[in-house]
């Protein structure tokens, strides 16, 4: 094992990284959950596949199958199967002319029910002469889940400039300056230290994206016990993580007392390397939990200190318990 | 820098994970309940017949013979299931059972209990709420008495074994899936609901190594052994490379695989035959440790053994 020092700021920094990216993380979903980013952009999706036709639209979001999946009464759902929604809308469609599956009957009344547009393309996708798809339903299953490729792809647009835009808020409100946070790192081996081993517990644990279990067995010998995995904590950072950050942020009141007295290029240079130091800190963050778990992993490995994440386990090493 | 909490991490976990449990079967289990089967093999009780199948399965789909109906000791929409019925080994519970079909008759039956999301309804199922009588032989359901260990006063505990002509599935694809799964838990003083997807994957053959000592699991209300319960390494199909560790086997008092567990020294590696199952010991544990409220973890489960040999040459 060797510890140096600037193997140790890259843990350091790798590790507020990673934290900071888990508070971005955190409440770009509460925002999402909140505005209902996912339903609305799932209604806008199915919206563009009924050919914008509020009427059917509505039809549909009213239909018993798909009111299964709303949340609430008055909420939209944010998932829909494709049985779903192809069922639903064959049964809107065929009316009282037939069973939803009645091929005659959809036919029929997708040209009286449906406007110009959805008309020609559902024909168009009935028509479909591909062999794996068997019944109307699967090709209706099939052009619908099309279109959820195309919502994912908004989702993933929405998502990542959100991502961008709190990355900069948490930057600038936190002020975390990497410039910052690299000198106190160098020059500080008591909070290095300390930052060293609350990251080694961090990347010890599970990646940021996996479920946590309910109970770990850490004691072989005794399967009827096990250990609660964190009951009371629900936080995204620990105590001490939490504590670890506040010591390596500056802080702007702390930042204004540093450039209190400094004038001209001297004071310019103070500010525009402050600036750098948050435009590196909020790109960084941009690149999200996982990869910072990833980096941090690999920096600890080599301090010998902790396990890479592709790194295939062997028999003799325990690797984290789940069941 | 100011101090600062970040939000509740209760909240995203909700929010990230309701959309794809919106499709799930949602399950009201009484605490009680949970404290008296974490630590057993089986549940003893009786059991109306409401549709049994009128034949086992073949041999090639399980052998497994279906009987839903209602327990009082349960209280929830439920199945029974024979193990190794195709034979005739097991001739005498099955004619019992289609005896009594339909008869509404409750007649004593012991066996595996076992919950799992494999037949989801679309409504929550409350223990303890009224059952109504099965309309056909697999009504949705979450609760199984799988297998029956003995029905009628007639035991059938040698129908554990191996099930000659069944392809069960494989280690890698299920336990890829168990791994995968979430649920939703919502804790109060006097029930647990829990909500998770739907789930089959119900024989699954492994190669396990045994990761410490068995413990016993006890009938206290019978004073008798229940079976074991010991930690072990599952590995993958090729058997070289540990898939899960620390996995609870469930072994019933009185069976083949038993008796293989009692035959077999510290850390033997064994071939297994198994079913999963909720662990409600893991939900057990959590709420003793302060647990409460709505969390969204993994889903905790455990194998129920029901065929095993070794492989290491132990005797």
């Amino acid at each position: 094992m060797f510890g140096l020092p600037i193997l140790e700021v890259a843990i350091g920094l790798s590790f507020v990284y990673l934290l900071l990216s888990l508070i971005c993380t955190t409440l770009n979903e509460t925002i999402a959950g909140l505005t209902g980013r996912r339903a609305d952009l799932l209604e806008k999706g199915i919206s563009s596949l009924l050919g914008d036709d509020p009427d059917l639209k509505k039809k549909l979001f009213d239909h018993p199958l798909i009111g299964s999946f709303e949340q609430t009464k008055n909420d939209r759902p944010s998932y829909l199967p494709a049985s779903k929604f192809a069922l639903a809308l064959m049964d809107i469609v065929t009316g009282d002319k037939g069973a939803a599956n009645d091929a005659g009957a959809l036919r029929e009344g997708i040209k009286t029910v449906l406007k110009p547009a959805l008309r020609t393309s559902l024909l168009a996708v009935l028509a479909d002469s591909n062999t794996k798809l068997k019944t109307d339903q699967e090709k209706i299953e099939a052009w619908y889940d099309e279109g959820m490729d195309r919502v994912s792809g908004w989702y993933k647009r929405h998502t990542h400039l959100w991502i961008w835009i709190l990355a900069a808020v948490i930057t600038i409100g936190l002020d975390a300056d990497s410039v910052h946070i690299f000198k106190t790192l160098w020059t500080n081996q008591a909070i290095r230290t300390a930052v060293v081993e609350s990251a080694k517990r961090r990347s010890q644990g599970e990646r940021p994206e996996a479920l946590m279990p309910l109970v770990v067995h850490n004691n072989q010998n005794a399967p009827k016990t096990g250990t609660a995995v964190a009951p009371h904590n629900n936080d995204v950072l620990t105590k001490e993580e939490t504590s670890e950050l506040k010591d390596l942020l500056v802080g702007w009141k702390d930042a204004a007392k540093e450039w209190n007295g400094k004038t001209g290029w001297e004071l310019f240079g103070l500010i525009l390397l402050h600036i750098l130091g948050l435009l590196f800190t909020a790109a960084a963050v941009t690149f999200g939990a996982p990869f910072w778990f990833d980096t941090l992993n690999r920096f600890m490995n080599i301090r010998s200190a902790g396990r890479a994440p592709d790194e295939p386990r062997d028999k003799s090493r325990p690797a984290p318990a789940t069941a | 820098m100011k101090s600062r909490r970040v939000p509740h991490f209760l909240t995203i976990s909700m929010l990230l994970f309701i959309a794809p449990l919106a499709n799930a079967q949602t399950i009201v289990l009484q605490r009680t309940f949970i404290e008296k089967y974490k630590n057993r093999a089986t549940i003893d009780g009786t059991f109306i017949v409401d549709k049994a199948h009128p034949r086992p399965n073949s041999s090639a789909n399980d052998g497994d013979l279906h009987a839903a109906g209602r327990s009082i000791d349960v209280g929830l929409p439920m199945v029974a299931e024979v193990m190794n019925a195709a034979g005739t080994s097991q001739a005498d519970v099955v004619r019992a059972i289609h005896a009594n079909q339909g008869n509404a008759t409750a007649v004593p039956i012991s066996g595996v209990w076992r919950i799992w999301f494999e037949h989801p309804s679309r409504q929550p199922q409350i223990q303890f709420d009224d059952v109504p009588p099965a309309g056909n032989t697999n009504p949705d359901h979450c609760f199984e008495i799988h297998p029956i260990t003995a029905y009628a006063g007639k035991p059938i505990l040698q129908s554990l074994q191996e099930i000659n002509g069944f392809t069960p599935k494989d280690a890698e694809s299920a336990f890829g899936r168990y791994e995968k799964l979430s649920a939703s838990l919502e804790i109060d003083d006097q029930t647990v609901t829990i909500t998770s997807k739907q789930v089959g994957f119900n024989y699954v053959k492994f190669i396990a190594q045994l990761a410490g000592k068995p413990d016993s699991l006890d009938n206290n209300d019978a004073g008798t052994l229940d079976g074991q319960v010991v930690l072990a390494n599952v590995f993958d199909n090729a058997g070289d490379a540990v898939l899960v560790n620390n996995v609870r086997l469930i072994f019933i008092a009185g069976t083949g695989p038993a008796q293989a567990l009692t035959n077999s020294l510290d850390g033997a590696t064994l071939e297994l035959l198994a079913l999963p199952r909720l662990d409600l010991n893991a939900i057990s544990t959590f709420i003793d440790a302060g647990g409460s409220g709505s969390v969204v973890r993994k889903l905790p489960y455990e194998m129920i053994v029901v065929g095993a040999k070794n492989v290491d040459g132990t005797p």
